[in-house]
């Protein structure tokens, strides 16, 4: 099947879902009335609770969960299991899970006083769950920075011409924040510059390659996580941030029209296997593509700033829904990319995604695909591939630090809050950093992977739940919610449950990182357990006093 | 004129406020210290320049929500005398 008419289908069905699943929404559950003050005029303080126009709540909303999340998921899957499944799950799960979520927990912080989830959860479940939010996100966020840092280092070691532009990246990051904070130049020359910096690194790591060792660059990038971590957010935080946002916008729409220049058929399998290394296709489908599909993260961005700032709460289907849907585009995309420009399976030429997958990592096989893609507009292939391979880099150095800097608030915040030497931002960051090495320990991003996926479908089974437990309060239909809220919830205990005895116990006396991956699911499976027990509990209190 | 309206708003949520975002937020923050201690008077709190910055006013620009910031900021005076310690 050609790859273009999917795409269009794709981009139809989410056009077709936020329209029409999404008033549907609002017209059975959230019902968004004009006339009810947002948080964002009713406690506006000129700060935090401003109200914001809706295309520009949409643009922070859309940079904020946009990432290399969607990127790295889809290509697992489909490497695992085929690109039906995955196709099927990243359309089905967008419209129907991800969605929901998104705009549920935005609309559910608005009415309650633009609040982060937590603390609605703290007050409609109970106080552990507040807690428990913390510890899954805390564990995605350490999970996150050990198989960005293993990828990327496994990148650079199987393709050295790309050492130049990415270490090249954050230092014309702290020029460009210089130039731009401090000589006051205009930002649209600054990052007309900036780019031709880029290609000109771009040239340059292919004239000089550096050549280093897994192990060096491993180092490397967690001490690069450690550092940057730590310092200003104007130095280099923001310029970095900035530039990525410019290069991954640019990709998707580069990517797209390459796409359907193209239009390559679609030459992998419709399902590979139901049952792959990494686990059977049910439950492991639904933990490898987190972002793509549903994350927990989106909720507490949506419920952390955006709630605070929505005008008018006829806007929430618009930026909550809307930045979810542009998610759902952007994995889609890459499924495309692999599935449509890459040949399956490994072999000698250039483009056989299993080899590149296997010997250089997700970043090779997405730039190579994309670079593919794109050269059919008449750009070169080596200068797309590099790219390509660049753009997901820039976002996988870019979630690198910011989750280590997250990762220490979160420590911070709920876990440590009263132990004084934890209140050292050097320390706080130093226990992400020294425990992410030791999940690192394994070397495998195939494994570490789906351990992130479980800890972040737990935040979202968990925000699903707080939903449903808040909507059951306030008398409004609770399955819309509840449902996805179950379903994520059995996916990701069953989920960690198999790579917890098929996976990490059976090699944990002998392996470190396995050991510590082990331990992990253990808390996560529990505290999980816990999670879903207090959650049904809450529900059904509710639901009980709604009908007597 | 509405989609000119949604394009730059959706460049500058995306792109600029990642750069100019905090700083466009630390510059309000100064400004309305700035406001409140040039209108201190007002608030009921003797000001030695009061008669001074009298000629002041008329050049200031005072949106309609200023004082609905200034209540919602109820840390706000303790924050900026702690800053002015020692001046008086």
């Amino acid at each position: 099947m050609n790859a273009a008419i999917i795409a269009i289908v794709g981009i139809l069905w989410f056009y077709l879902v936020y329209r029409f699943y999404g008033r549907h929404l609002d017209r059975k559950v959230i019902k968004p009335d004009d006339s009810r003050e947002t948080p964002a005029n009713s406690l506006y303080d000129g700060v935090d609770y401003v109200p914001a126009h809706p295309a520009v709540l949409f643009g922070h909303h859309f940079s904020s969960i946009a990432g290399a999340g969607p990127i790295v998921g889809p290509i697992l899957a489909y490497s695992l299991f085929g690109w039906v499944p995955a196709l099927l799950w990243i359309l089905l799960g967008t419209a129907f899970i991800g969605m929901v979520h998104d705009y549920f927990s935005l609309m559910t912080s608005v009415r309650n006083r633009g609040v982060s989830i937590a603390e609605v959860a703290e007050e409609v479940i109970s106080k552990t769950a507040k807690w428990l939010f913390s510890i899954f996100v805390w564990f995605a966020l350490v999970l996150v920075v050990a198989v960005f840092s293993v990828i990327t280092a496994k990148t650079l070691e199987a393709k050295p011409q790309i050492a130049i532009p990415t270490l090249g990246l954050i230092v014309l990051a702290i020029f460009f924040g210089l130039a731009v904070y401090r000589l006051k130049v205009r930002v649209i020359p600054a990052t007309l510059i900036a780019w031709g910096f880029i290609f000109g690194l771009v040239w340059l790591g292919y004239l000089y390659p550096i050549r280093a060792n897994f192990n060096t660059w491993f180092y490397v990038f967690l001490l690069y996580a450690f550092i940057a971590s730590g310092l200003p957010v104007w130095f280099l935080l923001q310029p970095r941030d900035y530039l990525s946002m410019t290069i991954l916008f640019v990709g998707l729409l580069v990517g797209y029209a390459g796409l359907f220049a193209l239009h390559p058929h679609i030459n992998g399998p419709v399902l590979h296997s139901f049952s792959s290394t990494q686990g059977p296709l049910v439950p492991m489908l639904f933990i490898i593509i987190a972002c793509g599909a549903i994350s927990g993260f989106h909720s507490l961005v949506a419920s952390g700033t955006t709630a605070k700032q929505l005008k008018r709460e006829s806007h929430g289907r618009i930026v909550g829904s809307g930045a979810m849907i542009f998610e759902g585009i952007l994995a889609l995309l890459v499924l495309l990319l692999m599935a449509g420009a890459l040949k399956w399976g490994s072999g000698s030429g250039n483009f056989f995604f299993g080899s590149i997958l296997s010997k250089k990592g997700p970043i090779v096989a997405f730039g190579t695909g994309f670079g593919k893609a794109v050269s059919s507009l008449g750009i070169s292939l080596s200068l797309a591939t590099a790219f390509g391979i660049l753009m997901l880099n820039a976002f996988v150095l870019t979630s690198l630090d910011t989750a280590v800097r997250l990762s220490r608030f979160v420590f911070q915040e709920a876990i440590a809050k009263d132990v004084k030497p934890f209140n050292n931002r050097w320390l706080a960051s130093f226990i992400g950093v020294a425990i992410a090495w030791a999940f690192a320990a394994t070397n495998s991003w195939k494994v570490i992977w789906p351990a992130f996926g479980g800890a972040n479908q737990l935040v979202a089974a968990l925000s699903l739940f707080t939903i449903s437990a808040y909507l059951a309060g306030v008398k409004k239909p609770v399955l819309y919610s509840l449902i996805p809220a179950l379903f994520m919830w059995l996916v990701t205990e069953s989920a960690l449950f198999y790579l917890l005895v098929f996976k990490f116990a059976p090699n944990a006396f002998k392996d470190f990182g396995k050991l510590m991956l082990a331990l992990v699911t253990v808390v996560l499976i529990v505290l999980g357990l816990m999670v879903g027990y207090e959650a049904l509990s809450a529900i059904k209190r509710k639901w009980k006093l709604k009908n007597g | 004129m509405e989609i000119k309206e949604w394009i730059k708003g959706f460049f500058k949520g995306t792109f600029g406020d990642i750069l100019f975002g905090d700083l466009e937020r630390e510059t309000k923050e100064r400004e309305e210290i700035l406001l409140t201690l040039l209108l201190l008077h007002f608030a009921g709190l003797e000001n030695p320049l009061y008669f001074y910055l009298l000629e002041v006013l008329p050049y200031l620009k005072i949106d309609e929500n200023f004082m609905r910031r200034i209540i919602a900021k109820e840390e706000l005076l303790p924050v900026l005398f702690s800053r002015y310690e020692g001046w008086a």
